[in-house]
Formats: C-alpha cells, structure tokens, sequence
C-alpha cells in the first residue's frame, strides 16, 4: 500500500514539475518573441537612419519635409502649324513645423521653369492656328511661393491661418499642388497658377474655417479677406459653406467672393500662354462679385468634380465658367478621365482696336489617362481639344506629364 | 480496440486542428481608458474613419485624436482598411496625397508590433490603434473600442 502512495506521489511531483517546466518554457517563448520583435525593430531603425546625421528641429514638435517635382511637355497641333516641347518643370518643398497642440506653420518655396507654349500666335491675328512658344523663362529658374501659412488651431470647429493662403474656391484649385490632379492641366477658368482670372486661388491675408459634426456628416466653413500681391491695398473677400455627406462621399458648396481685379501694368505682353487661350490679367481694372457652386464626389474606383461660377464685372459684360470632371480607376494603378471645361471671359481693352469688346468663349474636351506605378509617382497622357473663342478654330494638343512626390 | 480508439483520437484532433486553422484572426481598435468616447458599434467605426482619415482630428467630447497604422504589408492594416474604412489600397493612397496637397497633412505613423501600439495608445489620451484580439486581453491602460 506505501508503495503506490510514494508511487503517485512521485508522479504528482513530476508532473507538477514538469507543469512548471512548462510554464518557464512558455515564458522564455514570450520573451524571446519580444526580443526578436525589438531586434527587429532596431534593424528597421538601421535601414533608416544608418550612420547618418539626424536633423532635429529648433523647437517645433514635429517637422515634416517632403514636396514634389512636376513635368509637362506637350504637342499643340493648330489648323495651320504644330510645336512640341517643354512646357513647365518644377519643383514645391513642403515644410511642416508643429508648435504645439495649437500652433503650427506650412511653407511650400518652389521654383519653376516654363516656356509660354501659345495656343495661337497673337502677333499672326490672320493666320488661324499656329501654335508657338515664347521661351518666357528658359533656363532661368523663378522662385514662387504658393503656401506660407501661420495656424492656431482650436479644434476642428475653429482653425484661423494667416499668410499666403490658398482660397477655398473651386475642386481643383482647393487642391493646388499638381501631384493631386488626374488631369496635368488645371481647367480654363483656373488654368493659369496662382493668379485671379475669375475668382482668387490664393490670398495674402487670412481666414478662419471649420467643420461642424452632425452625425456622420459635416458643414464646413471658410471665410477670408486679404489682398493680391499685385496689388497690396485693394481687399479682396471671400467664403466658401460647403456640406459634406461622408458615407456618400460627396461634398457640396456654395461661394462667393468680392474685390477688385488689378489692370495688368504691361498690356503688350498680357497674352494667353501656358495653353490658356485668354491672357492672364485685365487690361482695365474693375470690381466684380462672384458666386459659384462646386461638388466633389469620390467613392471606390470613381472620382467626380464640377464647379460652376459667374462672375458679375463692374462696368463690363459678366464672366462665366463650368468644369466637369469624371475619372474611373479600371485598376488601382490605372485611369481613365474626361473634361469638359466652358469659360465665357467677358469683355476687356482690345488694344488693336483700343475699345472694349467681348472675349468670347472657348470649350475644351480633355481626354486623360494616368498611371500610378507607385504611392508616389503619376504620369499622366491628355489630349485636349479645344475651341478657340471668337472663332471657329480649333487646336489639339497631347501633354505628357508626371509628378513625383516625396 | 485500442488503435482504433488512437485512430479515432488523432483524426479528431486533426478535425479540431483544422478548425482551428480556418477560424479567422480578429482584431481591435484600442483607445487609452482615459478616452471619453462612449460610442460603439458603427458609430464608433464611423468615428475611428473619419480620426483616423484625419477629415476629423478631435473625439466626440474634444480630445485630439492620434492614430496609430499599421504597417503596409500587415495583416491587421488589410483588415483595418477592408472591414473599417471600407477603401482599397489605392483608394487610401489617393486619400493620403489629397490631404497632403490640401494641408501638409500626413498620414498616421506606422507602429510594427501589436505590443508598440498598446504602449503607444496607453501612453496618450487620444491615441488609438489596431491591434489582434488576443493581444488587447488584459492589457493595462487601454480599452477595446470595437472588434472587426
């Protein structure tokens, strides 16, 4: 009877033994799990970072740096003559410096290159279609400065910002930064960069903007006043009420913007390039007041944008524009777009003639297709047909572009 | 009868053992315990997408939110963008370069191990991440938001 006591006894301790075994076995597991995790972390870290100098910023929380680098060449065939080359190249750093919760600043110094790339030569006004280039810029790299904004952020209700902002108007200029578009081209109302053909796409001044949560959806909000940097001391105002239905992923919204447009100090050379059949400034001043309405929808594979604004020209006949946009991703790398650009530029000084006639109206068709090799990488192909205004003239012209982002 | 009865003993464990394989692994979004956000359910999924999309930056109840990803090629990341925000790859990576052309706004910092994110999400109020539901079990000063 002793023995099988002293027998299961026996046994129990081993067995409780070898539980405990088991139990530092597992341990040891989970350690060696943690150290191989951290191991590899550390490796990471290495790839990273190697053997190479850290920056570390003054005093800023977190300091984000990155940009892009842009390219369009392009073949413009007019009704009379055709041109191929290079159109524009250039490069936006971003900076990023959070402060604190509140506080942060965003810059974007960029330089840029471009020849004029004229839909029809100004100085041929009898020969109908004959594209040119104006080497406006080559091989002199200019600086420009599209973003320069000081935040103070009290939650998503209240953001105020001030600086070289950009305004709120229109799908593709709230957008700016080329990398974004499907389409290399801006439309033709907002064609020219940074400039105030019908509304402002930037401000030297401020604003305050916001969202306001209601359910799963928002309003959000933009007002802003400031000044053009052609002009310091005539005010320029806008807003922008938009409402946003998340689950939908559509976004609708309602502006409107008042100031003054400034009389291009150099009449002579203010003529459409950039693939702009209008010039980029006024030859007479004026006030105007616009409104417009814009909606953004973005679901899956399919990406829809349209805005439409009319603009009410103190003392000259109204301007008006529409753009509609549609992309489908047939693959995640791959899409497939169409445009559809209408732009009625009201009337200004005819310096031929020296009295005030009616700019006409051009149409444009965009045909696009990009591909994303990567996150980081977009090269576009469009081909844009487009009616030159006052005529019955067309011009087609294929752009290749790519945007590099990092 | 004694291998029959072994036969029978490792088939069904084999049954069980494949079982087990198919079961699918399930996951969690954390938020620090301090998190005053008492949503659940799709209220909370639709919050945690519009956080961590960064359309939004404040929890319902005003703290700043800080999300944690995961890295690209994870398990947990393809089930987060599948199941939570409802979007492709692409469609994410479209996302991200709007915002950054919008604002300089950059996407959540990616954390590597299920153990970085609970550390990282306990460590700040607003903070939440993606992490297995198994790791989430016990763990100090965080709380489950919702499993997918």
């Amino acid at each position: 009877m002793k023995n099988p006591l002293t027998i299961s006894v026996a046994m129990l301790a081993v067995a409780a033994m070898a539980s405990a075994q088991e139990g530092v076995q597992a341990e040891i597991d989970a350690l060696k799990k943690r150290v191989n995790e951290l191991e590899d972390s550390q490796e990471k870290n290495e790839e990273m970072l190697g053997g190479r100098a850290l920056v570390q910023a003054f005093s800023a929380r977190s300091l984000d740096f990155g940009g892009h680098v842009t390219s369009l060449f392009t073949y413009i065939d007019g009704e009379s003559d055709s041109e191929a080359g290079h159109m524009v190249s250039l490069v936006e750093l971003y900076l990023k410096a959070r402060i604190d919760d509140h506080w942060s600043a965003f810059a974007t110094p960029g330089f840029y290159t471009f020849n004029g790339a004229l839909l029809d030569n100004p100085a041929t006004p009898f020969v109908a279609g004959d594209p040119l280039f104006v080497a406006d810029d080559i091989s002199q790299a200019k600086t420009f400065l599209s973003r320069l904004v000081t935040e103070w952020r009290n939650g998503d209700a209240l953001v105020l910002r001030g600086g070289v902002l950009g305004t709120p108007h229109g799908v593709t200029n709230r957008e700016y930064f080329l990398p974004s578009r499907i389409v290399g081209q801006a439309n033709l109302h907002a064609r020219y960069f940074l400039t105030n053909t019908l509304y402002p796409q930037i401000v030297e001044g401020a604003s305050a903007s916001g969202k306001h949560v209601l359910g799963q959806n928002w309003i959000e909000y933009d007002v802003y006043f400031g000044a053009e940097d052609n002009s310091a001391a005539d005010g320029i105002g806008g807003a922008r009420l938009g409402y946003t239905l998340s689950d939908f992923g559509l976004t609708v919204a309602a502006n409107y913007g008042r100031g003054t447009r400034e009389a291009t100090a150099a009449p002579a050379t203010n003529f459409g390039i950039l693939q702009s059949p209008f010039a980029p400034a006024f030859n007479l001043g004026r006030d105007y007041q616009f409104g417009g309405l814009d909606f953004d929808y973005r679901k899956g594979d399919v990406l829809m944008r349209s805005e439409a604004y009319y603009s009410a020209e103190d003392g000259f006949e109204d301007q008006r524009a529409a753009s509609i946009e549609g992309s489908w991703f047939f693959q995640p790398q791959w899409s497939a777009s169409y445009r559809f650009d209408f732009y009625d530029r009201g009337e200004d000084l005819n310096l031929f003639t020296t009295t005030v006639l009616p700019l006409g109206t051009s149409t444009e068709h965009v045909f696009g297709l990009s591909y994303n090799p990567n996150d980081s990488v977009r090269l576009r192909l469009d081909l844009h047909h487009n009616n030159l205004p006052g005529s019955d003239d067309t011009v087609d012209y294929l752009n290749f572009s790519w945007s590099i982002s990092f | 009868m004694t291998k029959i009865a072994i036969f029978l003993s490792l088939a069904l464990a084999g049954a069980f053992q494949a079982q087990g394989d198919t079961k699918q692994t399930k996951y969690v979004v954390v938020v620090n315990t301090a998190n005053a956000c008492n949503q659940s359910g799709k209220d909370a999924q639709a919050t945690v997408k519009k956080l961590f999309l960064k359309e939004l930056t404040q929890w319902p109840g005003g703290a700043e939110a800080r999300p944690y990803a995961r890295e690209g090629t994870s398990d947990e990341h393809a089930a987060f963008v599948k199941l939570v925000l409802g979007m492709t790859d692409a469609e994410l990576a479209r996302h991200w370069l709007k915002m950054k052309n919008m604002s300089g706004t950059t996407p959540p910092k990616d954390v590597d191990t299920d153990r970085m994110v609970l550390k990282h999400v306990a460590k700040h109020q607003g903070a939440f991440g993606i992490v297995t539901a198994d790791a989430a079990k016990g763990a100090e000063g965080v709380k489950v938001m919702f499993e997918f």
